[in-house]
């Protein structure tokens, strides 16, 4: 599904990610821990196209396809989804609205036909039941005065709704109490299935025991420094980044 | 907003004819390079005269209208005259100013000091090189005439951690008079100042305040200025103020302004590099007249930032005149500004005028100004009472509360102490008059 | 909010369609000499078979115009205008005596105003939705009027009430504006041609939303409307203004003049969406203008909302205003400004509270994009006897692109100590966390801003009605084509 190919990415001339070699294939999950500063979100907005993020060398291959000169709405029409660890504000544009707009982008670029409003809404709801996410949510603008579990709420909502191919989501469990964590979670693992792939960026290895991954990799300072399976991570929960940044 | 091209005709324009008359007899006539800034300062002046209603930066002062008589020009005070040393406590350089010559300094060692009624052939280097280049241009037409017209102040240059204290004060002449002064500021790279500048004063005859002030930061400077103007009732003041600030330089203020007929603060602040930052506090209490508050905040460069806070506390039949345009010009990006403008008006004669302004030329900026006029809260005044706080003094602690975020981070202890005392006498005033 | 889904769909449907009004009706004028003096104002007057007093106010205005200067305190710049050389009156031949009803007004002009989405026969109009429409200067159409005369509301062109109500005209007429008021004012004064007079009797309620549709045709003309509305006591009117204009290589003015009277407990409900053509990319054409709104809220517990959107015209000058004279009566004034390329705005209100209890709300949205220049201006002043006045600012700005500009000039003042006035007021540009999250859930970067800056402008496209709306938020995203990128 997704191959990264010696990935090197500079931000304002910096070089942030200095060569990260991943690949993941549909069906499973990887999870990217690393500390803070380690580049983790650098890698997810350059999967995700956002300007400023230059790819000097190395490429990214998604569905065989290399994305690197793709518009981030052209890579969200191609199934890429990034889950934002500060999902953003949009203040006047009611979320409702904001959902068919994207949705509806989203099939046009598709070349399938668009929703309507009556069917949008019906699709949107049935999706958000399961998150507990309510009509007054839906009414109000997008993010606008939610709290930290809402917005990631409405981005696995957001997630539900666009069927990606490749899901990432960046630092989902920043900010959320453990009530809040495991809805999430649950969200995620609901849409687990064999022709989708994620990648799990996270500091922590709490959520990493409600997600279990198949792959977990560690990052710092800008390159992918040990790998290994689920237990990678709690291995990293008793001794600390200190040790595998050493090695 | 541009001025509009209004000349006087109704009123003799005192100050050309003054020029006319006088200018071969002005300190530093002679220096090719100051006949030169003068004439222009002048002709800028000329643009609006002494400005009415109708020039649209004056358009809430009408100082033409305020002046009632002729004034001659002040002459040097040769007698003796008291410092207001309420706020000595910060030592350092001591400068008596006395109708707008210099009567006397002490402790400047370490400065570099200028008497500019004494400009000759030898005048340094630095005021040549900064001397007349803010404050008097035609958006500051009184700020142009305190050049065009200068008989006298002082330039300094200053170097390292140094503190000052300006203070202005009036002989008590029987003409009615007008002084013309300047003072320059050189604050050089990495060198820091504490100003404090006192005007007292003035008598029963009627007086107009000219100054005009130039502070020039170069990189790294950093410049605390805490300015204390409460005059009598016969004055007139208008103090142009011009400053310039290099890389990263600093300069935060608090102007307090507690009586006079009229009062002007005329500020053009230029944050000229990346880096530079200013914060303006003024802070209001008048009970009659009006005390005018005008300041331009130019960013001219990116990565620049501003603070503006201006508070004021009207009763009687005081008005008072707040007015700011922030300026981000193209290319500045990253600017970052807030204003915010507060009035308590006290009573049924009181007036607020405010015109905050925003000019914009850049898009990645963050702008923005607030302003709230309006009584005291009367839920926090019950409260009060409630608590059993007899009405008169819950008001008084109400309006203080009020002030105090301007005036906080400012000076030291005894500072703030004696500008505290004189705030409160002022409030008297205002709570004894208002109704 | 299905309208922003619709804006965003047009956006995409119009892309390289930007002003899909500017085609010109080709049909027989008849015109006024070029220019102006005494003779082309009895022409005019002539034309309207006005009475002797209307003329004589038209004189008189025209000496006082004579002595006045142009203002130039705004921001906004532009060519002398040489008011010698402009067409004061045109009309379309056939509209000679105008027609009773519309079957016999020209089919050209019917297919004109079918074009412009505007159709004039009853059948097809939105339900609910009186129209005036009024063709360079004189009014060619109005619909509905058995319906509105059946509930007592007078709804007709200025011209027809001078000769009809003219009680009612000289008693309000120049009663908010006085002829003198300005400049453009006192033009307008002089040589208005046509524009909507509507009058709500007592305790009425308009039972329909009344709307004018006015439209610049003739080359070298300019349009002075002249609109009065005057709703009695405990009335309630809302009333929809839309303007559109051929694309043409000369600027156009257009210098009306606005009067809205509103007394004991009356409300008057004032939209305009304002599309005239703003000049092509270069900036070279366009309507300039220059109106005088203005609304007095004479009556005890009455109230007037402005609501405007002003995407187009090269030149905006106009400061929809209330006089809030009556005791505890309301202004109101909501404001979207659009400007791209190379227009400019001037435009805000004044708000005189006068009256005990009144009470003021300003909201302003200013888009700026391309080399554009948009400035808000507006006044709050409380007099000394106006006890227990309100109001609230809230004057946002959005710059798109660093060539434009966006300026807020607001004047506060307050002489009572019961008063209590709110300002705020922000600029900033669309974040580049918002358009990158909404292109990250696949919608494209101009659909992006559509959205947004509709987002950004709900406060006020909420105070349109319904049906207005959704034409507003398309606009929006149409007014703002090319600026990312």
């Amino acid at each position: 599904m997704l191959e990264i190919d010696d990935l090197h990415v500079t931000v304002d001339g910096k070089e942030i990610l200095k060569g990260i070699t991943l690949s993941i294939p549909a069906g499973q999950v990887h999870a990217v821990m690393g500390p803070n500063g380690s580049g983790k979100s650098t890698l997810s907005y350059t999967l995700a196209g956002r300007e400023g993020y230059q790819v000097t060398r190395g490429r990214i291959l998604y569905r065989g396809e290399d994305l690197t000169a793709l518009a981030p709405e052209e890579r969200a029409a191609k199934g890429v989804f990034l889950a934002l660890q500060y999902p953003v504000e949009i203040p006047g544009v009611v979320t409702l609205t904001f959902l068919k707009t994207a949705l509806n982008a989203q099939r046009r670029a598709q070349g399938l036909p668009e929703f309507d409003a009556l069917r949008t809404l019906k699709l949107v709801r049935e999706k958000a039941a399961t998150l507990r996410i309510g009509e007054d949510m839906l009414r109000r603008p997008l993010n606008a005065g939610f709290s930290g579990g809402e917005k990631k709420r409405m981005e696995i909502l957001q997630m539900a709704l666009f069927e990606p191919k490749l899901a990432i989501l960046d630092e989902t469990d920043s900010g959320l109490d453990i009530d809040a964590l495991k809805l999430v979670a649950e969200g995620v693992n609901m849409l687990r299935s064999p022709d989708r792939a994620m990648l799990v960026i996270t500091h922590y290895q709490r959520l990493l025991s409600y997600i279990v991954p198949d792959r977990v990799h560690v990052l710092a300072g800008g390159r992918i420094v040990k790998s290994g399976g689920a237990d990678l991570a709690l291995e990293l929960e008793k001794s600390g980044y200190e040790g595998v940044e050493a090695a | 907003m541009t001025a509009h091209p209004f000349k006087l005709d109704s009123q003799p324009n005192m100050f050309r004819e003054d020029f006319s008359r006088h200018s071969a007899e002005l300190p530093g006539a002679g220096l090719a390079w100051l006949d030169a800034r003068r004439r222009a300062a002048m002709d800028a002046f000329d643009r609006t005269g002494v400005p009415t209603r109708r020039v649209e930066a004056w358009k809430y002062t009408d100082l033409a209208n305020a002046l009632e008589s002729d004034l001659v020009p002040a002459s040097r005070f040769e007698g003796e005259i008291a410092f207001d040393d309420a706020f000595g406590a910060r030592g350092g350089a001591q400068l008596l100013l006395a109708d707008g010559f210099l009567h006397s300094a002490t402790g400047t060692d370490g400065m570099e000091l200028v008497d500019l009624a004494a400009l000759g052939s030898q005048t340094p280097a630095w005021v040549e090189e900064h001397l007349g280049r803010m404050a008097a241009g035609a958006a500051q037409p009184l700020g142009a005439a305190s050049l065009g017209l200068m008989r006298g102040g002082v330039a300094l240059r200053v170097h390292g951690t140094r503190s000052l204290h300006l203070h202005f004060a009036r002989s008590a002449g029987a003409q009615d008079s007008v002084s013309h002064g300047r003072v320059l500021i050189v604050v050089e790279d990495g060198a820091s100042l504490r100003l404090t500048e006192t005007h007292t004063g003035g008598g029963a005859s009627e007086s107009l305040v000219n100054l005009g002030i130039e502070l020039v930061l170069k990189e790294n400077a950093k410049l605390e200025h805490i300015r204390i103007q409460s005059e009598t009732a016969r004055t007139l003041h208008v103090t142009s103020l011009g400053a310039s600030l290099a890389r990263d330089a600093e300069y935060r203020a608090l102007y307090a302004a507690m009586g006079a007929r009229l009062s002007r603060m005329d500020v053009n602040l230029n944050l000229a590099a990346p880096g530079a930052h200013a914060t303006l506090h003024n802070v209001a209490v008048l009970s009659a007249g009006i005390a005018d508050v005008t300041t331009v905040m130019d960013h001219a460069a990116p990565h620049t930032t501003s603070r503006q806070l201006f508070k004021s506390v009207v009763g009687g039949c005081g008005r008072s005149v707040n007015q700011g345009r922030v300026t981000v010009r193209k290319g500045a990006n990253k600017a970052d500004s807030h204003q915010l403008f507060k009035a308590l008006l006290l009573s049924p004669r009181a007036e607020v005028d405010a015109k905050p302004e925003l000019e914009i030329f850049a898009d990645d900026v963050v702008c923005g100004h607030g302003t709230a006029i309006g009584a005291l809260d009367a839920d926090a005044l019950f409260y009060l009472r409630a608590r059993g706080i007899p009405e008169n003094e819950a008001k008084g602690l109400l309006i203080r509360a009020f002030l105090a975020d301007a005036i906080e981070d400012f000076g030291d202890e005894t500072l703030r102490d004696a500008l505290g005392k004189r705030l409160d006498d002022a409030l008297d005033v205002v709570e004894r008059v208002a109704p | 909010m299905a309208a922003v889904r619709e804006t965003t769909e047009r956006v995409a449907d119009l892309a390289g369609e930007k002003y899909k009004y500017g085609f010109v009706t080709d049909i027989e004028m008849v015109r006024s000499e070029r220019g102006l003096n005494e003779d082309i104002i009895r022409y005019i007057s002539a034309k309207k078979i006005e009475p002797e007093w209307m003329l004589q106010w038209r004189l008189e205005a025209f000496e006082r115009w004579k002595e006045m200067t142009e203002p130039n305190w705004a921001r906004v710049h532009y060519p002398k205008i040489d008011y010698q050389n402009i067409y004061y009156y045109a009309a379309p031949k056939s509209q000679g005596d105008r027609p009773q009803n519309l079957e016999d007004v020209d089919p050209k002009l019917l297919e004109t105003y079918k074009k412009l989405g505007i159709p004039l026969s009853e059948q097809k109009l939105l339900a609910g939705v009186a129209v005036d429409a009024v063709f360079d200067s004189v009014s060619v159409a109005t619909t509905f009027k058995a319906k509105l005369t059946e509930a007592g509301v007078i709804f007709c062109p200025i011209s027809e009430a001078i000769r009809d109500y003219p009680d009612l005209v000289k008693k309000y007429l120049g009663s908010v504006v006085p002829v003198t008021d300005n400049f453009f004012a006192t033009l307008n004064s002089a040589v208005f041609s046509d524009g909507t007079f509507v009058y709500v009797p007592k305790g009425v309620r308009c039972p329909m939303e009344l709307s004018t549709y006015f439209r610049i045709n003739a080359s070298d003309t300019g349009q002075f409307e002249r609109t009065l509305i005057i709703a009695d006591e405990g009335s309630y009117v809302s009333y929809l203004e839309g303007c559109t204009a051929p694309k043409r290589d000369q600027n156009q003015l257009h210098a009306a003049v606005v009067e809205l009277v509103a007394l004991d407990r009356a409300e008057i409900k004032y939209s305009t969406v304002q599309n005239w053509y703003p000049g092509d990319e270069e900036g070279k054409g366009g309507i300039y203008n220059f109106v005088t709104k203005r609304g007095d809220c004479r009556g005890k517990g009455s109230k007037i909302s402005w609501t405007q959107v002003e995407t187009g015209s090269a030149i905006t000058w106009k400061y929809p205003s209330c006089i809030l004279r009556g005791d505890d009566s309301t202004g109101e004034f909501y404001s979207i400004a659009i400007t791209n390329n190379y227009q400019q705005a001037d435009t805000g209100t004044k708000m005189i509270h006068l009256g005990k209890n009144t009470r003021s709300r300003i909201i302003s949205k200013g888009i700026a994009a391309g080399r554009a220049q948009n400035t808000y201006r507006g006044l709050v002043s409380v007099h000394p006897r106006a006890e227990n006045a309100r109001n609230h600012t809230q004057c946002d700005s959005l710059l798109i692109g660093g060539n434009c500009g966006a300026h807020t000039v607001p004047y506060i003042e307050a002489r009572n100590p019961t008063a209590k006035l709110e300002h705020e007021a922000t600029t900033s540009k669309i974040s580049d966390d918002q358009l990158f999250y909404c292109r990250q859930r696949g919608i494209p970067e101009e659909e992006a801003v559509a959205l947004i800056v509709n987002g950004f402008c709900r406060d006020v496209l909420q105070q349109l009605p319904m049906e207005f709306a959704v034409e507003a938020q398309k606009l929006v995203g149409i007014s703002l084509e090319g600026s990312v990128g």
